[in-house]
């Protein structure tokens, strides 16, 4: 499907949502109007706007070199979902690891996800930001960040 | 004027205590590092460091994030002399003889000059802003919700309009914007809606949780997407020979460094990515001008003084409308406007009046911004060259955790790392749809205000919609709406009528 198209449904789809969702509430008139009016309103503007970028979409002509850039632009997807997947269980550790070892977690797994592979020199690397970013937030700056299972 | 000056005056008494100067030097210093980095642009700097400010009062916080903005225009232009990568997209067409100085060995005067324009113009820029920002907060006084609504019309279409890409797709994002604005209590009735029974919404969609995912972890992933040759890549830094430029070098330049600030003053009041939109400007002017205009794109100062004295004269004039209307004209200050309500200032015509302190301590806090900027790039510039020597598999994960604990301090939620989270996949997936992510920040940020005007203006007109046509301000906002809406579209069918006719002579 072409680009056009994936963000002309997206959206629409999106405005659909917000119509029927919005129409749920009171919407009252233009005099006095109600919690969903406005919400309603851009939904409507919104499903204005996509139906002409599906029909481009669908219907319209392929640019000249399109398919040629669409081309160039597919990269390593994989990397993008394992560097979310990364960070995502992160997140979840974050509470209950603290932000010391979270720090390291994260910095060590990334840079390893991004070709740093040699696990001494990335972890003493990642150790030694983890412990500058600990000094800087949790020591100067007095952030109060989750203290963990370690209680740093 | 002369009361203008002396709260000036006063304005430095704010500006030059210790914090502030300290704040002042930090946001210079960040801005430029972040503009010098790739893709790190005023906006994702802004965003990203936004959290950073929590724990300051309102003037400090802003001293900072006005430093890192045009902080990061001065750094753009370190990557575009050095190694032909502009910081950020202002800095494009420094690119082009900026490049080609540093190639001829000539690296030191075109770097020197950039710094010496930017200040200059800066300056001048700011004299614009004291003058012009009371004046025009005094005029917009008698604005009342129609003229405000339509003002914010004005802005979303003009924004829209200039952007770069389609306008249908910048007015959808804007759109999206003001959806996800809606989120949490209605600003008029107090009741929740979209918020599915969860407490954490009703407060809305945190503002900071979608300027850093758009903005930081959209371009974090957008990188990780490549090859990881990329990651592997390090740049060798050109040395720096002489720094200083010669005196036929200023003598050149200064007529452009002048032309420039004027210029961008002009285009920096007009809504759009304003800087941008300058540098081209002065670039064409300079090489109209010209008594050599054989020598731009080979290697000619007022090729490089010009753009960017243009584009720090422009990133201050945006500071009017801001400060005054409350309205932001550019992306980088739709942020800005965010950070100003996150520190409880509204800004809008009465803001000069109560908060002098804050406004004037700002402005005057751009005077030494712009001197620490000067002292800053002179010498240090090759110090800033050399981060970019950090290798990308290192930079991304921290900037990533960079990221994660910002918004955690925000309200420490872990709530709120997800949202952030969530808002950088959407980042993601826009730039590979060819969405730009501006247009939504600022539906976010003025999406509450319109519905507010909108709604105010309906209820004082009985749900007469002429009440928009009928005040002759608002009426002036509406017709420079429809021109910013339909011309662009006359001139492409004009365009593509013409294209046509040449096909169908040619067939």
């Amino acid at each position: 499907m072409k680009k056009e198209t994936t963000g002309g449904i997206l959206f629409l789809v999106i405005g659909l949502i917000t119509v029927i969702l919005s129409s749920r509430m009171h919407l009252g008139d233009f005099r006095m109007a109600g919690t969903g009016l406005f919400p309603f309103c851009l939904g409507m503007v919104l499903i204005g706007l996509s139906l002409p970028i599906v029909f481009r979409g669908l219907f319209g002509e392929r640019k000249e070199g399109e398919a040629e850039i669409d081309a160039q632009h597919k990269g390593h997807k994989k990397n993008v979902f394992a560097f979310l997947l990364f960070t995502s269980v992160s997140v979840l550790l974050f509470n209950s690891v603290g932000f010391a070892i979270f720090s390291f977690l994260i910095l060590f797994s990334l840079m390893w996800l991004l070709g740093f592979r040699d696990w001494v020199r990335n972890g003493i690397l990642s150790l030694l930001v983890a412990t500058g970013a600990y000094m800087v937030f949790v020591k100067l700056l007095k952030i109060p960040l989750p203290k963990g299972i370690i209680g740093l | 004027m002369i009361e203008s000056l002396n709260q000036l005056l006063q304005g430095f008494g704010t500006a030059l205590t210790p914090n502030n100067v300290f704040y002042c030097l930090m946001g210079a210093i960040v801005g430029t590092l972040i503009g010098v980095l790739p893709g790190l642009g005023p906006i994702a700097g802004i965003a990203l460091l936004i959290p950073a400010t929590y724990g300051l009062n309102p003037t400090s916080a802003i001293i900072m994030l006005a430093g890192i903005y045009y902080g990061a225009m001065y750094g753009g232009s370190t990557t575009s002399v050095l190694l032909n990568v502009p910081g950020e997209t202002a800095s494009v067409i420094t690119c082009i003889d900026g490049y080609k100085m540093a190639q001829k060995g000539r690296a030191g005067p075109a770097l020197a000059i950039c710094a010496i324009g930017s200040f200059i113009a800066g300056t001048i820029a700011i004299f614009g802003l004291v003058f012009f920002a009371p004046l025009l907060a005094e005029a917009a006084l008698s604005f009342g919700p129609p003229e405000f609504f339509s003002l914010m019309v004005f802005g979303f279409i003009a924004l829209s309009n200039v952007t770069g890409g389609s306008l249908t797709k910048s007015l959808v994002m804007a759109i999206l914007g003001m959806i996800i604005g809606t989120i949490g209590l209605d600003p008029v009735t107090g009741d929740a809606r979209f918020t599915f029974g969860s407490a954490y919404l009703l407060s809305g969609i945190e503002f900071v949780a979608v300027a850093i995912g758009l903005f930081g972890i959209g371009e974090v992933l957008a990188n990780v997407e490549q090859r990881p040759e990329v990651f592997e890549q390090k740049i060798v830094v050109p040395r720096l020979r002489e720094l200083y430029p010669s005196l036929s070098d200023l003598k050149r330049s200064i007529g452009a460094i002048l032309r420039a600030a004027v210029l961008g003053f002009g285009v920096g009041l007009i809504p759009g990515p304003a800087p941008v939109i300058a540098t081209y400007a002065s670039y064409m002017v300079e090489r109209k001008i010209s008594k050599h205009p054989e020598e731009f794109g080979q290697g000619a100062i007022e090729g490089v003084a010009g753009p960017e004295s243009a584009n720090n004269s422009a990133c201050q004039a945006a500071f009017i409308p801001l400060f005054a209307l409350g309205i932001p004209f550019a992306p980088p200050t739709a942020i800005l406007l965010g950070a100003l309500l996150i520190h409880g200032i509204v800004p809008g015509p009465t803001m000069i009046k109560e908060h002098p302190t804050f406004f004037w301590g700002v402005i005057a806090s751009m005077y030494i911004g712009n001197f620490v900027l000067l002292l800053l790039n002179l010498p240090f510039v090759p110090f800033f060259a050399n981060i970019l020597r950090i290798p990308k598999k290192i930079l991304l994960p921290l900037v990533m955790l960079f990221c994660i604990t910002g918004m955690f301090t925000v309200n420490n939620s872990i709530y709120d790392i997800w949202i952030m989270l969530l808002f950088g996949v959407l980042g993601y997936v826009l730039r590979k749809l060819d969405y730009e992510g501006a247009p939504l920040l600022l539906g976010l940020v003025l999406g509450p205000k319109l519905e507010v005007a909108f709604r105010q203006s309906l209820m004082l007109s009985h749900g007469n919609f002429t009440i928009f046509i009928s005040r002759p301000i608002s009426l002036s906002f509406t017709v420079a709406a429809l021109i910013f809406l339909f011309v662009p579209l006359f001139f492409r069918m004009v365009r593509r009528n013409r294209a046509i006719k040449k096909l169908g002579k040619e067939g």
